[in-house]
């Protein structure tokens, strides 16, 4: 396509336009082809792959590999400690999602009604988010610790404390208030997008109706928010499912005892540990079933009045 | 009038409310930071002294000496080595994630080729497939390749990510067409529109496409652990977490360790942090 011929006959200009819409397609291949090599090879073929290895009784240390049929899925029936775990998980999941939903959604509204200092509070409430697990699982044991930062507050309160990563039932809230921490700043900032695109006409509406503060949240902005929530609420369980980092680094892989043990760490633990790679597929398979029909219960149950 | 005043009044409450509440959340999220730098500059008798200390009466760089001058390991390594991997690796992954996505999003945003609508969702479909099902596959891929324990294995899977082949089409989309005609008139190929003419043009995104990719591979945690298995090799995250195994006792060398592996991403996130604002508030991506 070096120069555009001059069209001096019809037949000729027609026939042009034909190559050159051939060179088009063609270059469009071209240009995609890179990643559609990268994308075949690390997510397509893993993909495929994941559901073979549910399927499948795949020992690494003994070299085993035959199909089972569904033999993986009976024993995540008979294993107690997947059951503890997934329920962990649900617990964590549920604790968090609902934690960022509520600090998030506070922290917007408000940063939506001030401007002075509006950039400062902006940047400082997102900046956990942008560290790694490993550095906030590291600050938050210490933190936590029976003799760090936070029992000394209490003690200035007069109260003795607890321990907050040893105590069965202090464990999960804790892993979860330390998520919280690291990543409210990513749904504030996309509730906050959310609140900037609700017209100002409408509160303009609502006060000259009579409304008072309280009812606008509810009546106005709360459903005009409405898909940007469901979003959060559904990719936030998600993710926090998945949790692994923070009781892999804080509470030594899911103590006390089995108190933080979460899916994602009997999975790591049966493929990386014992070699179970049928096993751990299956359970990891199971465990997206589980994000599946959450995130469908969802939307069903928010979603019905939002348009898409 | 009374009503006036009062609603006047209420107002101000409102904003002393506001204020009051987000200087909390500032605080909860500063006072934890403020405490770490402390520990991470104070000689450890201050730091195991009860109740706890905040501001180093004699601040010292002995932690964060410690930290780059100790061998780590049997190998004898430092901490400068899972640095250098860190940056290594992040680097090089980020200009492959550059190059390779922003052509796929040039592709689908400017060029017209049959299957073009199709192909776009079924990429995109990769958005739903959780990360917990990939791990083990992706594991056995990289045994499959011979890359278990070597840098390919952090470089590569990167490059199929399909959030930079969508952040980008989204930017050239934006671009008006009469500067490609321009670029034909002028004889431009195809390949010189896009990286003489597009390219250049969507600077800005491709910064923050490459910051998102920097922080996302810089911060990664599982994937590491789970296909490098030897000192040298370890990423910083990993590294800290397995070197504080040994040094846990000594809490001013932990908290340095810590401040060492969050600066590069805080000091990205000060500079670009307009750009990481606008990118997450435009796509719903958080740059994790």
């Amino acid at each position: 396509m070096k120069s555009i011929p001059a069209a001096t006959d019809s037949g000729r200009s027609s026939n042009w336009a034909l190559t050159n819409k051939r060179r088009e397609a063609l270059a469009g291949y071209l240009f995609l082809a890179p990643y559609l090599v990268f994308f075949l090879v690390f997510l397509a073929g893993p993909v495929i792959s994941a559901f073979v290895t549910a399927f499948v009784e795949w020992e690494l240390l003994r070299g085993t590999y035959r199909f089972i049929g569904l033999e993986n899925f009976q024993l995540i029936m008979e294993d107690d400690l997947f059951w503890i775990a997934m329920g962990n998980s649900l617990y964590f999941a549920l604790m968090t999602t609902a934690g960022n939903v509520v600090v998030a959604l506070c922290a917007a509204l408000a940063l939506k009604s001030i401007r002075l200092g509006h950039t400062l509070f902006r940047v400082v409430m997102y900046a956990p988010v942008v560290l790694s697990i490993s550095v906030i699982g590291i600050i938050f044991s210490r933190l936590l610790a029976p003799f760090g930062l936070l029992n000394a507050g209490l003690e200035l309160l007069g109260h003795k404390g607890f321990d907050y990563l040893a105590d069965p039932n202090l464990v999960l809230p804790s892993l979860s208030l330390t998520t919280i921490w690291w990543g409210f700043g990513f749904p504030m900032l996309i509730f906050l997008a959310a609140l900037y695109a609700v017209p100002e006409a409408l509160y303009e509406a609502a006060r000259i109706d009579g409304a008072g503060r309280r009812q606008i949240l509810w009546r106005v902005t709360l459903p005009l928010i409405r898909p940007a929530l469901l979003f959060i609420i559904v990719t936030q369980f998600i993710a926090h499912i998945q949790v692994f980092g923070q009781p892999y680094i804080m509470t030594n892989g899911g103590g006390p005892g089995y108190s933080s043990y979460t899916i994602v760490l009997h999975i790591y633990r049966n493929a990386f540990s014992y070699y179970h790679m049928g096993y751990a597929g299956a359970m990891a398979l199971s465990l997206g079933v589980v994000m599946f029909v959450f995130a469908l219960a969802q939307f069903r149950l928010l979603g019905r009045y939002t348009e898409y | 009038m009374h009503s006036d005043r009062r609603t006047l009044l209420m107002k101000r409450l409102n904003k002393v409310g506001t204020y009051a509440f987000l200087t909390l959340l500032l605080l909860i999220v500063l006072f934890p930071t403020v405490w770490v730098v402390g520990q991470a500059f104070m000689p450890e008798e201050q730091i195991l002294k009860w109740p706890v200390q905040i501001i180093p009466r004699e601040p010292t760089l002995d932690n964060f000496i410690e930290i780059f001058t100790t061998k780590l390991s049997r190998q004898e390594l430092s901490l400068f080595r899972w640095l250098f991997n860190s940056l290594y690796v992040t680097t090089l992954s980020a200009i492959g994630v550059l190059l390779v996505t922003s052509m796929a999003g040039y592709a689908f945003a400017r060029l017209r080729f049959p299957g073009k609508q199709l192909l776009f969702f079924g990429l995109g479909a990769s958005f739903l497939v959780p990360g917990v099902m990939l791990l083990i596959p992706s594991f056995m891929l990289m045994r499959a390749l011979g890359w278990i324990d070597t840098h390919h294995a952090l470089i590569w899977p990167p490059l199929a990510g399909f959030f930079g082949v969508f952040f980008m089409r989204q930017f050239f989309l934006a671009i008006p067409s009469e500067l490609a005609e321009a670029a034909v008139i002028d004889g431009a190929s195809a390949f010189g529109i896009y990286w003489r003419v597009f390219l250049p043009l969507s600077r800005p995104a491709v910064a923050t496409l490459g910051i998102f990719t920097f922080l996302f591979i810089w911060n990664d945690f599982t994937w590491p652990l789970v296909v490098l298995n030897s000192d040298e090799m370890r990423t910083l995250p990993v590294g800290l977490v397995v070197f504080l195994g040994e040094y846990w006792s000594y809490q001013g060398i932990v908290m340095a360790g810590a401040v060492v592996s969050s600066a590069p991403v805080l000091i990205v996130y000060i500079i670009f942090q307009r750009q990481i604002t606008r990118a997450v508030m435009a796509t719903g991506f958080g740059g994790r």
